[in-house]
């Protein structure tokens, strides 16, 4: 009995009736959306009245606004430009990436609709489609709309009625009440996010001064190596290259999904001496090579390397390679090359540990690292296969690569089975660098009991929607099995027998390797074995790369995720959320058009979004009821908690010190580890838990509370026991043994209240005047708590709040520093008290 | 064993800005509140393998029909493992058989019908009952409705724990991390030494102020979405003092054995059962993962196969079983569903060590609970050896397995299995669950599963 699948388009009725429990509209509420479109008024929109009527109604607001989501999102899962409909020939709906893709999509559609039936059936050939309503001849997307329906009226206006010419674009007017942030505190933001360090007063100072010059400032922030650490954090969370193996993975299993044919120095840092059983060493496991004489073998058993190179290559090894795709993509970025190289590189980075792996020196003379210990030094390099493949590579032995998808840390943290040959990472690439999902191509049903045609993935209805579009790209990957290891000839085709493994669809493949069309020549020996590369060169050149990577960086810069068109008219808001939605991806458009005419040169992008209110909104001009819905689904001016790396980052940059566990240097880093803080505070580790929490919740609140008496316990008396003021980073206006009152009332209030001033700057990012009522609250804080805690006659000072010891080192302080062993005035406890409160602040927490 | 590629988790906050305040639950948890824990066994698991049984399939199973063991409530189950003519069953605590130990309290659902083969939407259909999308998991339902002042309604390891927006979802890990950020003033993590870094006066002084100063942002700042931000701390930092209860709880729980503790699972079912016991959580979600073994099914290794995972979810499940008994009050409002993706097909492979099993639509679901009516199994399947997986036979509205021309008779669906969940967790009424409503899902009649 074979696998059977029905074909049912629930998804198309469940797409129009998720809140509204029926299939298409019809009665009060539809003659009321109907008469909107007449009469202007907004009759039957459920959005609370928040949106106002537009006054200008051009076609393409109308089809964003009446069709795009409750139908053309579902239409587009076929007819788009790179799966079914090119398959088929029909017609294509353009998505999102183009700044005119409104009014494409407004032609496309009016042509198709006003095609006949036939000539003796003159209705819309498009409505009659869509509406399945045509006998002999069956709709593969099923009946969509109903005649004489919300949707249906909508469509046949759009194609048949004029409308109006309108000034500017659908959403082009939804920040105009948007006020800009102040330069210096643009700036000062700007720097938080793209180095983890925030400006000194100083340096604003002189900012300000030379006029402030925010695109020279940010081309100076762009230039350093904390700019490519958010490049690579950004890139970390779409590519999840932190689970499963990767970082404090299992090495010897990560290493082994290396080929040993390929690498056989893939072992080199296992050996006895390094803790692994015999039975692990490289002498086993590649045995008998790596043992003979005179041979290459195990680090330092055989040839003599340092046991502490040996020790730490065997340590690091996972993470290594796990980091080699953000590695390359820092290349990229930090050589000004073009972003389209992170999928077209024909080479990848090693670091003089990961190089000994792969034997790359082997080739590469030019590959020298000064300091083999140096695992930061990474260095760009061509790898090659040991094992003699003829001309079976495009030049000698040379593994054919395709920047980030080829590295071991893709391939491996997106795997595939004999089964699914690659249609998973196809899918990936997809998802990743085209912003499409195919899972939401289509809704279908699979029922035990159903017919399934000889070849499914090719002639079902439903499974060729999805399969159109993954299959071609699927078929690039065919040189990599299902850990990444790269095998000579076609390893897992999925138009072939290959290497005696049997393939589900052993049928004569008709779905060849390919892009929109454009196929590889499989009589091409060098196109083929390059199969990968030449796959992305086609993808990094599609408008959707650009489209994708401007939308990546928008997440990385500000936390705010693409937003999905609404798909029901009736779903409260609805309005509010189209609006959203339109401005977003009119933006979004304009800035790939930008990156395209960079040529992929992402810097002068990041200055525009930088400066475009996503990132750069302070306040709202006036209160507009009708925007601010629509504001909020947009979530401009951030706000989002700062992730768990960031704020690691954050706490070092503030106070010199970072957050571990129980205060101490050989602590775990608290905010780092998924066995710690890392999860509890919304972070991901890249296997089960892959979306971040930005948003406040209790566990995070307490969290962060922990945080602020942790650090505070540490950083205060370590800041005070420098006895240089101007060398400390919390109090460089006064000491500890300055108190901030006596019975006659405040001592040296001046002064408190510059260092206070100082701390809201330095922590917070606020300039507030001297007797602001920030500060006040902070002194008043300072002097309540003082005043208590003499009093109280306090206990001592716990022992992990004084400064005894250099944090570091662990030696005990001398020149230079005064050791605070007690606080029995209580002035640290006071300080303290505030660092605690302005650490654990919303301004600290959220960006 | 392959895993599965990833777990979507939507991030759906945003799209739940529309629901007005007044479709909030306002209702705090009652003492006789109802309690879900799911244990979401991610990545498609295979109920031939264990509660419904196919011998003597060996294109299907590695066991005989005379293997096929049967507990005291009836239930038919497959063993473990077979060596000649000798089989052995998954052992729990106390080396009980699983499907002996809790017979009484045990439902099983076979031949559900999740009608899809692709990951992302068979666990959103089996785990929020709505195949295609937009519906919350049934645990953050419930801690939507019964949990609005609890600082942790809904935890979650992972799976499906969409929450539509409803209520936070509250990730758990380890027990040292929680257990450290529910006393944020005490300086030791463990042990007696209870000093502070900051007296109680001091950390009531620094949280007045945090509020005052709060609520001045929240007088000058006009940005919406700053405003919902800030709001939402100022309440998340009201909600710290419960976290103390639960710490308490947690350091009373008897030890961990090794075994137990080498299973992450239970370590989390640890924080679960007292997050439960001292009201802070009406739902939580305990994943899984390992499931999607499309190759080395059979393989019984730590790493790798099916068994093994299973054996894990057993024990975790039992653990928690076990707990929640010594505490009356918790046990007897407890409702613990486990469940998959969807389920596997035939073996896809010749090689005995290497072979797998891919998707299938037709799974099982099993609940536990002193409220579930236990001892029964409901729904059937048929397989044969040349099958792709097993079928599943249509019901009648008596629960009785039908002819598949009985005009009364209907495939037994996720949809079926939430709305009798939500009348039994007492929520069915809730306007929550009417903004998300599953019957058109099963036409006109629901199944009374649960009596």
């Amino acid at each position: 009995m074979i696998h059977r699948i029905h074909y049912v388009p629930l998804f198309a009725l469940a797409a129009l009736t998720v809140a509204c429990g029926e299939a298409e509209p019809s009665g009060p509420a539809d003659a009321g959306h109907a008469t909107r479109d007449v009469g202007g008024s907004d009759g039957g929109r459920s959005d609370g009245g928040l949106a106002p009527a537009p006054t200008c109604i051009d076609a393409p607001r109308h089809l964003a606004n009446e069709l795009w989501g409750p139908l053309l999102v579902t239409c587009r899962g076929c007819h788009n430009d790179f799966g079914l409909a090119v398959e088929t020939g029909t017609w294509e709906l353009q998505w999102d990436a183009d700044p005119n893709s409104l009014a494409t999509n407004v032609a496309v559609l009016k042509a198709f609709g006003q095609m006949q039936v036939s000539e003796s059936d003159t209705r819309s050939l498009l409505l009659s489609m869509a509406s399945d309503s045509i006998p002999g001849r069956t709709h593969p997307g099923g009946r969509l709309i109903e005649p004489g329906g919300a949707t249906y009226i909508a469509l046949e206006r759009l194609i048949n009625e004029p409308f109006e010419t309108c000034e500017g674009t659908p959403a082009g007017a939804l920040f105009d009440s948007v006020v800009p942030l102040e330069p210096w505190k643009l700036l000062y933001k700007a720097q938080q996010v793209l180095t983890g360090h925030t400006p000194s007063l100083q340096a604003l100072e002189a900012f300000e001064g030379a006029g402030s010059d925010l695109g020279s400032a940010l081309d100076t922030l762009m230039e350093g190596e904390d700019f490519l650490g958010w490049v690579k954090a950004t890139y970390k969370d779409l590519l999840l290259t932190d689970g499963p193996l990767g970082v404090n993975g299992n090495s010897i299993v990560y290493t082994a999904h290396l080929r040993g044919e390929e690498f056989p120095n893939r072992f080199y840092f296992y050996n006895a001496d390094n803790g692994h059983p015999a039975a692990f060493s490289c002498c086993r496991l590649d045995s008998p090579r790596g043992c003979a004489p005179g041979v290459r073998g195990c680090c330092g058993v055989d040839d003599g390397s340092s046991a502490a190179y040996c020790a730490a290559g065997d340590k690091r090894i996972a993470t290594d390679l796990s980091h080699e795709p953000l590695e390359l993509i820092a290349h990229i970025v930090g050589n000004h090359l073009p972003l389209t190289e992170i999928l077209t590189a024909d080479y990848t980075m090693v670091n003089p540990f990961t190089a000994e792996v792969y034997d790359a020196k082997l080739y590469d003379e030019s590959l020298r690292f000064t300091d083999r210990m140096n695992g930061d030094d990474w260095k760009p390099t061509r790898l090659f296969s040991q094992q003699n493949q003829g001309a079976s590579y495009p030049a000698p032995n040379r593994i054919p690569l395709a920047g980030v998808v080829s590295s071991h840390a893709f391939m491996n943290r997106f795997r595939t089975t004999r089964t699914n040959l690659n249609r998973a990472r196809a899918r990936s690439v997809y998802k990743r660098f085209m912003g499409i999902d195919i899972g939401g191509l289509l809704e279908f049903t699979v029922t035990a009991d159903d017919e399934l045609p000889h070849n499914p993935t090719l002639d079902a209805r439903t499974c060729r929607t999805c399969h159109a579009a993954m299959d071609p790209l699927a078929g690039a990957f065919r040189h990599w099995d299902h850990v990444g290891r790269i095998h000579h000839g076609a390893f897992w085709d999925i138009c072939g027998v290959t290497d005696g493994h049997r393939n589900h669809d052993d049928k004569l493949c008709v779905r060849r390797t390919g892009y929109k069309g454009e196929l590889l020549d499989e009589t091409d020996s060098s196109q083929v074995n390059d199969a990968l590369n030449w796959m992305m060169q086609h993808i990094a050149s599609d408008r959707r790369f650009a489209l994708r990577s401007v939308q990546t960086l928008l997440e990385g810069l500000t936390g705010i995720a693409g937003i999905k068109p609404p798909q029901d008219r009736q779903a409260a808001n609805y309005d509010a959320h189209v609006l959203a939605y339109l401005r977003q991806q009119e933006d979004l458009a304009n800035w790939a058009q930008q990156l395209i005419a960079t040529g992929h040169r992402i810097r002068p992008l990041i200055k525009t979004i930088i400066q475009s209110p996503w990132f750069n909104a302070g306040q709202l001009s006036a209160a507009h009821p009708e925007t601010m819905t629509a504001l909020e689904f947009a979530q401009i001016g951030g706000h989002k908690n700062l992730t768990p790396e960031r704020l690691h980052t954050r706490l070092i940059d503030v106070t010199g010190f970072p957050w571990r566990v129980e205060s101490s240097v050989t602590g775990k880093d608290w905010l780092l580890r998924g066995t710690t803080f890392k999860i509890l505070y919304g972070g991901i580790d890249g296997e089960s838990v892959l979306t971040r929490a930005r948003e406040p919740y209790p566990v995070m609140a307490a969290v962060a509370r922990r945080m602020g008496n942790e650090m505070s316990c540490l950083a205060v008396a370590q800041d005070f026991a420098i006895n240089d003021r101007s060398s400390r980073r919390l109090f460089p206006h006064l000491d500890h043994t300055m108190e901030p009152e006596n019975d006659d009332g405040p001592l040296d209030e001046p002064v408190f209240r510059l260092n206070l001033q100082y701390l809201h700057y330095h922590i917070l990012g606020e300039r507030l005047a001297a007797d602001s009522p920030q500060i006040d609250a902070s002194y008043a804080l300072l002097r309540s708590v003082w005043r208590r805690g003499v009093a109280a006659a306090a206990s001592p000072l716990h022992e992990r709040c004084r400064a005894v010891r250099d944090y570091y080192t662990g030696d005990r302080l001398t020149g230079g520093h005064t050791i605070i062993g007690n606080d029995q005035r209580f002035v640290l406890r006071s300080w303290m008290a505030v660092v605690t409160y302005l650490l654990s602040d919303a301004e600290f927490l959220l960006e | 064993m392959e895993r599965r590629q990833f777990i979507h988790r939507l991030a759906w906050g945003s799209m739940a800005l529309g629901l007005p305040l007044s479709l909030r639950s306002a209702q705090a948890a009652g003492p006789n509140d109802r309690l879900l824990v799911t244990f979401d066994a991610d990545g498609a698991w295979d109920p031939t393998f264990f509660c419904d049984p196919h011998g003597s399939r060996p294109s299907h199973t590695f066991y005989s029909a005379a293997q096929i063991l049967t507990n005291s409530a009836g239930l038919t189950y497959a063993p473990k493992t077979v060596s000649g003519r000798n089989a052995d069953v998954y052992r729990v605590a106390d080396d009980a058989d699983f499907f002996a130990k809790w017979a009484d309290e045990m439902v099983v659902f076979r031949g559900l019908e999740t009608l899809t083969n692709a990951h992302e939407v068979g666990v959103r259909h089996v785990w929020s009952g709505f195949k295609n999308g937009g519906y919350p998991s049934l645990g953050a339902l419930l801690g939507a409705v019964r949990g609005s002042e609890q600082p942790m309604a809904y935890l979650s390891t992972g799976g499906y724990d969409v929450n539509g927006g409803l209520v936070h979802t509250t990730r758990i890990g380890r027990v040292q991390p929680l257990m450290a950020a529910a006393r944020p003033n005490r300086v030791a993590l463990a042990g007696a030494d209870e000093r502070t870094f900051h007296s109680l006066d001091t950390m009531a002084a620094i949280q007045q102020a945090q509020d005052q100063r709060t609520q001045r942002i929240l007088g000058q700042t006009s940005l919406p979405y700053a405003e919902k931000i800030l709001r939402e701390l100022q309440k998340s930092r009201g909600l710290e003092a419960s976290f103390t209860p639960l710490l308490e709880r947690l350091r009373s729980l008897p030890a961990l054995t090794n075994r137990q503790r080498s299973n992450p699972l239970i370590t989390q079912a640890q924080v679960v059962f007292a997050a439960l016991s001292v009201g802070v959580t009406s739902a939580a979600n305990l994943s899984l993962s390992g499931f999607d073994t499309h190759t080395r099914h059979d393989d019984s290794g730590p790493l790798n196969g099916h068994r093994p995972r299973l054996q894990e979810l057993f024990d975790a499940i039992d653990y928690l079983l076990d707990l929640a008994k010594t505490e009356p009050s918790i046990y007897n409002r407890l409702v613990v569903v486990a469940g998959s993706d969807f389920g596997r097909s035939r073996y896809n492979s010749n090689s005995v060590t290497d072979r797998g099993k891919d998707h299938w639509p037709i799974t099982s679901l099993m609940a536990f609970g002193p409220l579930i009516g236990g001892g029964r199994v409901i729904g059937a399947t048929t397989l044969d050896d040349e099958s792709a997986g097993p079928v599943a036979l249509p019901l009648d509205p008596q629960l009785n397995v039908t002819a598949a021309n009985n005009p009364q008779g209907q495939a037994l669906r996720p949809a079926h299995i939430h709305l009798a969940l939500r009348q039994l967790l007492g929520v069915h009424e809730s306007s929550l669950a009417q903004r998300y409503p599953l019957l058109r899902e099963v036409g006109s009649t629901p199944l009374p599963l649960f009596g």
